[in-house]
């Protein structure tokens, strides 16, 4: 789980945006509804005038300038591309100046130019999606929709369904086969924990707290970089598929 | 089937209330031959607990049924200092050489009047049988009389498997059982020269029927609940089990599931889940068969498994599992029951815990394989009539007397 959505964070979202409505479109405000309902502070930005909340031109040096400011005043960029979207690999390059920003690409094909430099884009977090995906699944989605997406009877599909809902609990998106392959290993090592402080012979927990409290200080950084580290290599490794 | 000679079983520890899965399979293969006609000693120690190893049992010769036990008390004459520094250093996978190997082995419960009794007597068994692995008898009294002697090692790819020290325990023996397929595959890519072994399987005891309604109400639980059966301990990954739930319900607070806990060692639950864990300690047989028909779930989080008979337990009573993916035992059953889910990560696992609280129906028609499964694979019959087999093909009869 990605500790930064842990807690309420200002998003913004880079995306087309209603009027006029389509699937992708549709996804967006899907999205931007949920991480409302979750707590987040979120604002939109399009390329086109339209019911967002910021406007601007992603084709323009001056455009994009003005959209790397805005965006650095967000926690997180959740960027949505389609063929049609006014934009080209100018905006990839400048999302580059952006920290924690994430794209996905609904149905760009490599003959489309801005499909041809997302492959190439090796420094943003990428994700493909068809057309007609749920952007409901993504981080942040609401808990009780997946509630009712459960297959029937059948083991493989109920697996199968585990693990794309444990991806996008994740962030990235649905697994491949070949990226769920790669990870396996990773994430069965567990998230580094310490020990808990308890004992069975008296008076010793009371000791083991006291320790734990005055270490904290030194050891609990080491443990949250490890666990960013093994979370790190984790979404690396899931890349993988997308990068090639 | 020529069932002379006697049959001597050495397990570390042996008796009622002693938690353990190489244990409790030992126990019911004495049993079992006993009941088939099979002249059965036990050789074991007085301790029950394999953390403190306190004499709790008198030393001498008692009968468990048809089954004669000898009991001789555990030795522990150092303050074991050297053997937890050395668990540390084995844990972390560091190379230590031969001697500190020796020293650790030996910087723990020791047996000696075992030992000297296999030394006298040995030659007058037909087959000594040793499990598991990893504790002193089987290490120092298994090469004792190699080509009486057959190893159940119950061994699973803990650091310990990988220490030079027991390459000759399992090359020397006359035979090697193995529980599972892995098992048998893992130890094979560790062992150089591993004596010549068999799959004999485990299998548990079917219960007659279950009353899941009356161990509701015997301990006052309502509600669905994901159930846990046995050793409560870092080695089983009760503590990550617990992290995980503790996660999945942070995520989800209505999420409509407790966790039930059965079996030895101590529970600490996080503060944010203390209402939802539920432990009820060790229970009778009968009681825990109960158990696993009234969760919704069982849960096998343990990696270190080389049969796992609550897996088998849990599909007797058609009730899901949802196991650990990085046991290879685990995904071995799963993958061919069908009545199995599994998760590598906490993520995966709350996914788990979602799918049996909001899908119910379709969990029950999954776990419905289960039973077909267990019974197939786990029937003690089948399983004697092979360790027979072995029996007579590695030591013919009049070959001790």
């Amino acid at each position: 789980m990605d500790a930064r959505w842990w807690i309420a964070v200002r998003v913004l979202v880079v995306a087309d945006y209603p009027p006029p409505y389509g699937p992708v479109v549709d996804a967006t405000v899907a999205e931007v509804r949920t991480l409302r309902a979750l707590g987040h502070e979120v604002e939109v930005c399009s390329p086109a005038p339209s019911a967002a909340h910021h406007h601007r031109d992603l084709r323009s040096v001056r455009g994009l300038a003005s959209l790397v400011t805005l965006a650095r005043r967000f926690d997180r960029v959740l960027v949505r591309l389609q063929e049609g979207t006014p934009a080209d690999h100018r905006l990839l390059r400048a999302l580059r100046a952006v920290p924690n920003c994430e794209v996905v690409a609904y149905g760009l094909s490599p003959e489309h130019g801005l499909g041809r430099a997302l492959a190439d884009a090796r420094s943003l977090v990428i994700e493909h999606r068809l057309l007609g995906s749920s952007a409901g699944s993504a981080r942040g989605s609401d808990v009780a929709a997946e509630r009712e997406v459960w297959p029937a009877a059948d083991l493989d599909a109920v697996m199968q369904t585990i693990r794309v809902n444990a991806a996008h609990r994740r962030g990235t998106g649905d697994p491949s086969v070949a990226s769920e392959r790669r990870t396996a290993p990773v994430r069965r090592i567990a998230p580094l924990a310490l020990p808990a402080p308890v004992s069975l012979r008296p008076g010793a927990s009371v000791l083991k707290r006291l320790v734990r409290r005055l270490t904290a200080w030194q050891i609990d950084p080491i443990v949250g970089q490890v666990n960013r580290l093994r979370e790190a290599l984790i979404a690396t490794l899931e890349q993988g598929d997308e990068l090639r | 089937m020529d069932r002379s000679g006697r049959i001597a079983f050495v397990p570390a520890r042996y008796g009622p209330r002693v938690v353990g899965g190489a244990e409790t399979v030992l126990r019911e293969i004495a049993h079992g031959l006993a009941a088939r006609s099979w002249e059965v000693d036990v050789l074991t120690t007085c301790a029950r607990d394999h953390f403190t190893w306190e004499n709790e049992f008198p030393a001498g010769v008692e009968r468990d049924g048809a089954v004669t036990v000898h009991r001789f008390p555990a030795v522990v004459s150092t303050p074991r200092r050297e053997r937890a520094e050395l668990n540390a250093a084995i844990a972390a996978r560091q190379p230590i050489d031969i001697d500190a190997q020796m020293r650790w082995m030996n910087d723990d419960v020791r047996v000696p009047t075992l030992f000297d009794h296999i030394l006298a007597e040995g030659d007058g068994y037909r087959a000594l049988v040793f499990a598991p692995y990893l504790f002193w008898p089987a290490f120092a009294c298994g090469q004792l009389e190699p080509k009486r002697s057959i190893l159940m090692p119950c061994l699973h790819d803990e650091p310990e498997a990988h220490l030079e020290i027991f390459q000759d325990l399992f090359s020397s023996v006359r035979g090697v059982w193995f529980l599972s397929e892995p098992e048998r595959d893992l130890a094979r890519r560790i062992i150089p020269g591993l004596a010549p072994s068999e799959i004999v399987g485990s299998g548990v005891q079917v219960p007659d029927r279950y009353d899941p309604d009356h161990f509701r109400r015997a301990h006052g639980i309502d509600g669905p609940f994901v159930l846990y059966a046995g050793r409560r301990e870092g080695g089983k990954n009760w503590e990550q089990l617990l992290a995980g739930f503790a996660a999945a319900v942070e995520r989800d607070p209505s999420l409509p599931l407790s966790l039930v806990t059965i079996g030895s060692g101590p529970v600490h639950p996080p503060t944010a889940i203390a209402g939802r864990v539920i432990d009820l300690g060790f229970l009778p047989d009968a009681d825990r068969d109960d158990a696993f028909a009234a969760a919704a779930a069982c849960v096998q989080p343990s990696v270190n498994e080389s049969f796992s008979r609550t897996m088998m337990e849990s599909w007797l009573a058609e009730t899901l599992v949802i196991a650990n993916g990085g046991g290879a035992v685990n995904r071995w059953h799963c993958e061919r029951s069908g009545a199995g889910l599994l998760y590598d990560d906490d993520l995966e696992l709350e996914q788990c815990l979602r799918f049996v609280a909001y899908a119910p129906e379709t969990a029950c028609e999954l776990a419905a394989h289960g039973r077909a499964y267990a019974l197939d694979h786990a029937s003690w019959p089948r399983v004697l009539d092979r360790i027979e087999q072995t029996l007579d093909a590695w030591m013919p009869a009049g070959g001790s007397q």
